[in-house]
C-alpha cells in the first residue's frame, strides 16, 4: 500500500536507488559506512573546533570517472 | 532452536532472492526472530530487494576473516523489529567462504533466530555448496518454463546427494490465463515431473515489479495477492495448514506438506 502515497513512479525510485548503489559500489562505500566515517572525522576535529553537526557533510563525488570524498564541517559561529 | 531454510533454484531469475526476502519479512510479520542469509558472494542483491543497501557496514566474509562478530554485521530491517539481514561481501568471491565457515555461523545464529533462511546464489559450484552447507531444509523455486523445471530436477538431485532430503518447491509466475489455456505448464505438470511437496504457488503479478523497484516487501500490502500467497507460505513453514490460492488447479489435491516433521 505505501506506495500509492507516494507521487514518484516506482521506477524513477528505482532508477535514483540504482544511481546510488553503483556509484557507492566502486568504492565499496555505503552510506552506513559514510556515516561512520563521519562521526570518527568529527571525534578528532571537535578536539580543536566546534563544529556545526548539523550541517556537517561526508559524500563521494564522482566526476569524469575519477571520485573524492567530501567532507564539510562548518564551524560553528560562537568558535570563530 | 532455530530452522535453517536453503532457498535455490539452480536457473538465476526465477525469483529466490524476493522469495527470501518476502518469506523473512512475512515469519517475522507473524512475529518470528528472522536471518536471511544473502550467500551469493560476490553479487549480492538480496540487500536491494529489501531497500538495506545503503545500511551494510560489515558482511559474511568480514564474520568468517574474524573483522567483526556475528552481531556486527546483521543489519536491522526497516520495517521489521524481529527480522535481520547478513549481507553478502561485493567484493570478494565464493572462494572466501568455505562449506565449514557456513556450518559454524549457521549453528550459531540458530541459537538466537527461529528462521534462517539463506539465498542461495545461481549455479551448481562453490556458491551452491556453501550456501547448503548449514541447511537443514530447502525450498526450489522454479517458474513455468522448461529451462527452470529442469535445473530445479537436477538441484533436486545435488540437494539430495548432499543429504538434505526435506525439500519443499515454490512455483513462481504463474500465469492462471496461459494455463487454463492450455499455453503454461501447470502446477500438475510440474509436481508429476519434480515429485516433491508443494509448498506455494505464486501468482505473476505486476505489483512485484512495483515494491521491488522501491526495496519493499509484497507482504505488507494487503491487498496483493501475490503478498498474500508468500504469507500463505510462511504459514505453512509454521506448520499450518493453509489452503492453496484458487490458481491451484490441481483437483483433490490433499498433501502433507511437513509429513517429515
Amino acid at each position: 500500500m505505501v506506495f500509492f502515497k507516494s507521487k514518484q513512479n516506482s521506477k524513477d525510485v528505482a532508477k535514483q536507488r540504482l544511481k546510488n548503489i553503483i556509484a557507492n559500489e566502486k568504492n565499496n562505500m555505503t552510506t552506513e559506512k559514510l556515516d561512520i566515517i563521519k562521526s570518527e572525522i568529527l571525534h578528532s576535529v571537535e578536539d580543536y573546533f566546534t563544529v556545526d553537526r548539523q550541517s556537517s557533510e561526508v559524500y563521494i563525488a564522482e566526476e569524469n570517472k575519477e571520485a573524492a570524498i567530501v567532507i564539510i564541517l562548518p564551524i560553528a559561529k560562537d568558535n570563530v | 532452536m532455530g530452522e535453517v531454510y536453503v532457498i535455490t533454484s539452480g536457473k538465476g531469475g526465477v525469483g529466490k532472492t524476493t522469495t527470501t526476502a518476502n518469506l523473512g519479512s512475512a515469519l517475522a510479520m507473524m512475529e518470528k526472530r528472522v536471518v536471511v542469509i544473502d550467500a551469493d558472494i560476490g553479487l549480492r542483491n538480496l540487500d536491494v530487494v529489501m531497500g538495506l543497501e545503503n545500511k551494510i557496514v560489515y558482511n559474511i566474509v568480514d564474520i568468517v576473516e574474524k573483522r567483526c562478530r556475528i552481531n556486527q554485521a546483521l543489519i536491522k530491517d526497516k520495517r521489521f523489529e524481529e527480522l535481520y539481514l547478513l549481507p553478502a561481501a561485493q567484493t570478494n568471491t565464493k572462494m572466501d567462504v568455505k562449506p565449514d565457515d557456513m556450518v559454524l555461523l549457521c549453528n550459531e545464529l540458530k541459537e538466537e533466530f527461529d528462521y534462517i533462511l539463506i539465498d542461495c546464489p545461481a549455479g551448481i559450484e562453490r556458491g551452491f555448496e556453501n550456501a547448503i552447507a548449514g541447511a537443514e531444509k530447502s525450498i526450489v523455486v522454479t517458474v513455468p518454463e522448461v529451462s527452470a523445471v529442469r535445473d530445479a530436477d537436477r538441484i533436486i538431485g545435488l540437494l539430495r546427494d548432499a543429504g538434505l532430503n526435506e525439500i519443499h518447491l515454490i512455483i513462481n509466475r504463474v500465469r492462471l490465463d496461459l494455463v487454463k489455456k492450455g499455453e503454461m505448464l501447470s502446477v500438475d505438470d510440474m509436481l508429476d515431473i519434480l515429485a516433491i511437496n508443494l509448498l506455494g504457488i505464486i501468482p505473476d503479478n505486476k505489483d512485484i515489479v512495483i515494491t521491488t523497484n522501491r526495496g519493499e516487501p509484497i507482504v505488507t500490502n494487503e491487498k496483493s495477492i501475490t503478498g498474500q500467497a508468500y504469507k500463505n507460505i510462511a504459514k505453512r513453514i509454521m506448520g499450518e495448514d493453509i489452503p492453496f490460492l484458487e490458481l491451484d488447479i490441481r483437483k483433490n489435491f490433499i498433501q502433507r506438506l511437513f509429513s517429515t516433521s
